[in-house]
Order: C-alpha cells, then structure tokens, then sequence
C-alpha cells in the first residue's frame, strides 16, 4: 500500500447519547479512491462529520491520523485548511452569503495556510469558470445564496465545484451521487475523476454500485453498526447489489 | 417618572430661554420625561437622559468645524450635501449654493413652520406658541417638544409641487454631552407629486460622548414620493435620541430604510400617519448592537386613509452585551377601509449576555383590513455556520458572514449603490469582519 494519507484506528464516538462509531478502522493510501457503502444509519455519515469536526461529536476512543498527523486535535477550519474537504450529504442553505464569495474566501484560506498570497480576482474567476463548465452550472449560480433555492442535483454540483476549487488532499464525499439524475451522475463522476492524482485520496460514501462504475475505487468497505465489517476490491459491490447486506451484517452481529 | 435633570430645570427657570420656550420647556418637565414605566419606552436606555447638559450648544467654531470636517463621508453622487454641526446649519461644509426650497429658520420663522408643518391631531408636535399634546402618544411626542423648545433654528426644506430632488442631510455632534447638547430640528414639506432622495447621518466626530435629541418633521402631499436612508452611525460613546414624525397624504409612496449601528445608547421614535388615499409606507430597518450598546426603536403607524398600506422590516443583531429593541406598533382607524399591514421582525441573539426584544402589535377599528406579522429572535445557526468553518473560513469571518445574511435582504435594499457600499462597509467594521472588510459584499 502507497503511503497512507488517512489512518483511523479503533474510533469510538457518540452522538445525541447513542454510541455510533464502534471500533472503526480504515486505512486510505495516497492516490487511492474508496468507496464505503453500508445500510442507512450505520454510521457512515457520522464518520464523516467526525473526519471534519463537526461540534456535538464525543470522540471516546482510537485515533485518526491524517498525512502523519492527529487529525483530531485540529478545529474543523484547520483541517480543511489542511486540506480535507468533505461534501455534505445535505448541503447547507445560507441565504445572504455569495456563493462565490464563499469559494474565494475558501480558496483563500487554504491558500494562506500554505503561505499562498491572495487568488488573483481574474484567475480565480477563470479557474472557477472552467470548474463550472466542467460541472455543466450556469454562471448564475456563483451570484447566488450559498445553494440557497438550489435543486438537490444542484446542491451536489455546487459541492462538487467546491471541491474542484480547493483541490483537497483528502476529500470524503458523503452520498453526492443521491438525487442526480443520469446525466448529472455522469458529470459529477467527471468531476471527481479529475480530481485523481497519485498525492491526493477520495473517499466515498454511497449506496449504489452504479456510482462505482464511473468512479472506479481501489477499495470498498461496508459500514455496519459503526465498524467496518467487510472490505474488498469493486467486485465486493457488485456482490452488495446482487446479495444485500445481511450476509454480511447478520455474519458481524 | 425618572428623575429631571437638574440642569433641565436650571434652564426652565432660567433666562437663556425665549419666554415662550422656557414655558413650553416648563411643561415639559411637568408631564414629565418618559420613564420606564411608559408603555413604549421598556426597553430604552432612560438614564443617558440624567445628568445631560441640555443647554443648546453653541453655534460651531473653526474647531468644531474641523472636527466635523474630518468625519464627512465622500460625497454622494448625484445627492446635494447640508450639514448640521451640534444642531446648527453650517454653510461652509455644505453645498453651495443652497438647493432650491432649503432655507434655515430662527425665531419666529421657525415658529410659524412649526405650525405650518405640524402633522395631524395625532401627532401635532408642540411649538414654543403651542400647547402640549395631550392624549395616549403625548409621551411619545415628549422628547420632539423639548426639542421645539431647545433647538436654536431648524433646516428647512420644502420642495414645490412636481419637483424632484435629491438630498444629504449630514448631522455632526462633536460636543462632550456633559457640557452642551445637539438639538438638531428637520422640516420638510413635499409637495404634490414632489420626488425626494433623503438621505439622512448621524456622525459622531472626536471621543467625547455626545448628547444628541433630533427632531424631524416631514409632511408629503397628494402623489409625492419619497425615499429617505437613514444611517445613524455615531461613536461608541454617543447618546442619542431622535423623533421622526410623518404624515403623509393621498397616493403618495414613502420608503424607508435605516442603519442604526453607532452610539452607547440609541432611541429612535417614529410617529406615522398615512392620513390620505392609498398612502403607501415601507418601513426597513437594521440595527447592530455590540459591547454594552443599547439601540431601541418604537415605530407607531397610523393606518388614517383607506386603502393606506405598510409594509414594515427590521433586522437586528445583538452581540457582545448588547441589548436591541424593535416596538412596532400598527393603528388601523374607522376610516382605513381596506388598509394592509405587513410586518417581519427579526431579531438575532449574537451573543451570550446581549438581549434582543421585537414586538409587532396590531390595533385595528375596521373589518375590511389584511394583516400580517412574524416575529423571531433566534442564535446563529449553527450548520450553517458549520459548513463555513467546513470550507476553511474562520469563525470570526463566518460569524460576520452569517450576521451579515441577517440583515442582508433588507440592507441589500439600499440605493444607490454608492451608499449601499459605504453601509456595507460600516457593517463589516462593526460586525468585525475585520479579515477582509470588501468580501462581504
Ligand atoms: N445528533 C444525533 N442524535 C441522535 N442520534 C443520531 C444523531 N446523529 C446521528 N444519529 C444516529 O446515528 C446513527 C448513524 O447515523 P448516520 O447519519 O451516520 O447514518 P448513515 O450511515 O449516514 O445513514 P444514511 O445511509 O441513511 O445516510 C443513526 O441511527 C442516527 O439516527
Ligand atoms: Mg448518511
């Protein structure tokens, strides 16, 4: 395995008093893309929220190492700084704040970070424009809410986009293929197979294995009651769609 | 009732005061001040009232000026610039030569406007030859009457019929309030089918804390439109008080939009009459409270005229220990047959000790009305606030940004743009989005 650019080790955590991560390990190498699959409720989106930081998480137990560091200790601004980025399975209305505002201020964050000056106002908008070709958006979407009054389709490309513009080392994807239509799938897919390079690491979380046809992973993993139970190469999501979890999770239990 | 200053009285008895003035100011004290206990004036903050030094300050010298000269804005395009230094019209820092229908009045001039002007029964405001309003609103109208007999002149404007015009109105206090007081007096009077761009400023210019109780006065005839910006952004150690009264006639159309950010303590009254046909009235307003700063409003619109609408905003930010206050109070009369009211009162809790109070009242004496109100107070919310931090944007910057959102359908109303940019930058100071000031907008 290619050296790894997250390390998660035994992670226990607790949400609204429930125990939801429950012994978690997993280990992505760099250049690598992974896929966790695993019933709803499994905890797939709470490993998500924990990787980022979000408040209301009790980490009780285990260890995440990112590119050789205690990710746990950074605040959630120092980790996407750091260059972790995570697409929200439910991505956030903010009416009142610019959609391209936020992607510069975001940009420039990371930049700083890295002792980067500030984005050039006519580079950026050239970056960003290309990024949105890419994604197939409207303009009109930059001068807008952050998703504010978006679709739930436009809602994945605008986290898509995001992605694209910040360039991320890590970036964990929770459910973005869900509420794409066909052609939307197809290009976010586009997008997120842009993003594959030997320095970087994708994670993705999804419930279908068509995803998967267009974003080949290196790995998958199923997710059940908060561990991973099963790990395997693509074909284990094949078997997934064909099998269902309960030849996995009813052997875990 | 609070404690009248002394040096109130010293000047009720003394001989600075024109023999009218002095007895109107004598009936003042009478009544009485508003306190606390007066159903409209809970959430002000009374005690910068004590220990004021009311006496008019004097007319502004070279310092003054200077003082005041320093804090003056760039110009607005387009928009005609009167300044008002510690409550006296100051030529040299204006436009000249005076626009069309300006003028200052004195003595018996300013007198006689007064009558000319006063609005109606509702909210006729007192004058040195005239006696103290009584009924419910007098107390209401307390602090305008002290005004009336303090102010040393007032600005004039009185646009003809059909005119159109645009104006900046700079009021400056540059006095320490222990030692004299800004009683600046506004008159205007727009006739029929009359267009005016008002915009109006409360500066603050040095540390010292001033003491501010202005005074307007506005009447707009049949089909006349008005659009008056109201920024009161006075220092952090300013008290200031400000009554505004309207009336407005048939068919006219009255949009308002107003920025309180500044001073210690701020209260602003606003008496409204759509007295004619069809008035119209938009009423916007925003207001940030930050550190220890109190800002309070009480609007009262009278729905006279049948067919009169409002349509009523406020947006508030209470941060640090601050407390924000919005009263709105909505009157629909006999005669306002097919009247419309609509009010949106939102008020966020920015901070752990600040306090925010928004109240929408309705009293209403016809059948024949459409009505609404929504009142919320709320926190930041805090998975919009993830999602910034998420993207690598610092928590005080996600904070401002997100109080920015707050307020920003309502002040994103303000025009023109050269305006709306100064405010926006205003904001961005005192929501301290000091990291990068332009970005917000
Ligand atoms: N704040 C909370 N309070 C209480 N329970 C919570 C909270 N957040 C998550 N949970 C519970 O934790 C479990 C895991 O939730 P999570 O969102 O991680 O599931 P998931 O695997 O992403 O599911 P899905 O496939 O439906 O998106 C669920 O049972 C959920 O109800
Ligand atoms: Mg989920």
């Amino acid at each position: 395995m290619s050296a790894p650019i997250l390390s998660i080790r035994d992670l226990r955590a607790r949400v609204g008093g429930r125990d939801v991560l429950d012994g978690l390990s997993l280990d992505v190498g760099a250049g690598e893309v992974h896929a966790i699959m695993g019933p709803n409720g499994s905890g797939k989106s709470t490993l998500a929220y924990v990787l980022a930081g979000r408040p209301g998480y009790e980490i009780t137990a285990g260890s995440v190492t990112y590119r050789g560091e205690d990710l746990l200790k950074l605040e959630p601004e120092e980790r996407a700084r750091a260059g972790l980025f995570l697409g929200f399975q439910y991505p956030v209305e903010i009416p009142g704040v610019n959609n391209v505002y936020l992607l510069k201020a975001a940009l420039n964050a990371a930049r700083k970070h890295q002792g980067l000056p500030e984005v050039d106002a006519f580079e950026f908008l050239a970056v960003v424009r290309e990024k949105m070709k890419l994604m197939q958006m409207d303009e009109a979407f930059l001068s807008r809410g952050v998703n504010e009054g978006f679709s739930g389709g436009e809602k994945k490309r605008n986290e898509i986009l995001q992605m694209l513009v910040l360039e991320p080392t890590l970036a964990l994807l929770d459910e973005t293929d869900s509420g794409l239509d066909i052609d939307a799938l197809k290009v976010v897919s586009r997008g997120v197979n842009t993003l594959r390079a030997p320095q970087r690491a994708i994670v993705l979380v999804t419930h279908y294995q068509r995803l998967l046809e267009h974003i080949v992973p290196d790995r998958v993993h199923v997710l059940a009651r908060g561990r991973i139970v099963r790990s395997g190469d693509r074909d284990l999501a094949l078997e997934l769609e064909r099998r269902g979890y309960d030849w996995i999770t009813g052997a875990a239990a | 009732m609070s404690t009248v200053p002394v040096r109130l009285e010293e000047l009720a008895a003394g001989e600075s005061l024109a023999p009218p003035r002095r007895s109107l100011l004598q009936a003042v004290l009478a009544a009485g001040l508003p306190s606390a206990r007066d159903e409209n004036w809970r959430y002000a903050y009374l005690r910068a009232l004590d220990r004021q030094a009311f006496a008019p300050a004097a007319r502004p010298g070279a310092e003054a000026q200077r003082l005041a000269a320093s804090v003056l804005p760039a110009p607005l395009e387009g928009h005609a610039r009167l300044v008002v230094v510690d409550g006296w019209f100051c030529p040299e820092l204006s436009n000249e030569p005076l626009p069309q229908g300006v003028s200052r009045l004195a003595g018996a001039a300013l007198d006689a406007a007064w009558v000319a002007t006063a609005p109606s029964a509702a909210y006729a405001p007192a004058t040195p030859s005239r006696p103290l309003a009584a009924g419910p609103a007098s107390v209401d109208l307390r602090l305008s009457q002290l005004n009336a007999a303090l102010a040393p002149e007032a600005l004039a404007i009185e646009l003809p019929p059909g005119s159109d015009a645009a104006l900046e109105v700079v009021f400056v206090a540059t006095q320490d309030g222990a030692v004299a007081a800004s009683h600046p007096a506004l008159r205007l009077r727009l006739g029929e089918s009359a267009a005016l761009s008002l915009v109006e400023r409360h500066l603050g210019a040095g540390d010292a804390g001033s003491f501010t109780n202005a005074d307007l006065q506005l009447e707009v005839g049949r089909g006349a439109r008005l659009r008056h910006t109201r920024l009161q952004l006075l220092g952090p150690r300013a008290r200031h008080f400000e009554t505004l009264a309207l009336r407005a006639g048939d068919g006219c159309e009255c949009e308002f939009l107003s920025l309180a950010a500044g001073a210690q303590s701020a209260r602003s009254t606003a008496l409204l009459e759509l007295a004619g046909r069809e008035a119209s009235l938009q009423w916007n307003a925003v207001a940030l409270g930050d550190r220890t700063q109190v800002n309070d409003a009480f609007v009262r619109v009278e729905h006279a005229g049948p067919g009169a609408r409002t349509r009523q905003a406020f947006r508030g930010i209470a941060a640090g220990r601050s407390r924000v206050a919005f009263n709105g109070h909505m009157v629909v009369r006999e005669g306002a047959l097919g009247a419309s009211s609509d009010q949106s009162l939102k008020a966020l809790l920015a901070g752990s000790e600040a306090e925010a109070d928004v109240r929408p009242q309705l009293e209403i004496y016809v059948d024949d009305v459409r009505a609404s109100h929504g009142a919320t107070v709320g926190k930041l919310d805090e998975q919009m606030r993830f999602y910034l931090l998420s993207r690598g944007i610092d928590r005080e910057t996600a904070d401002a940004l997100l109080k920015w959102a707050f307020v920003e359908d309502v002040a994103s109303r303000i025009a023109p743009a050269a305006l709306r940019h100064q405010v926006e930058d205003a904001m961005a100071t005192q929501l301290r989005a000091v990291v990068d000031v332009g970005g917000i907008r």
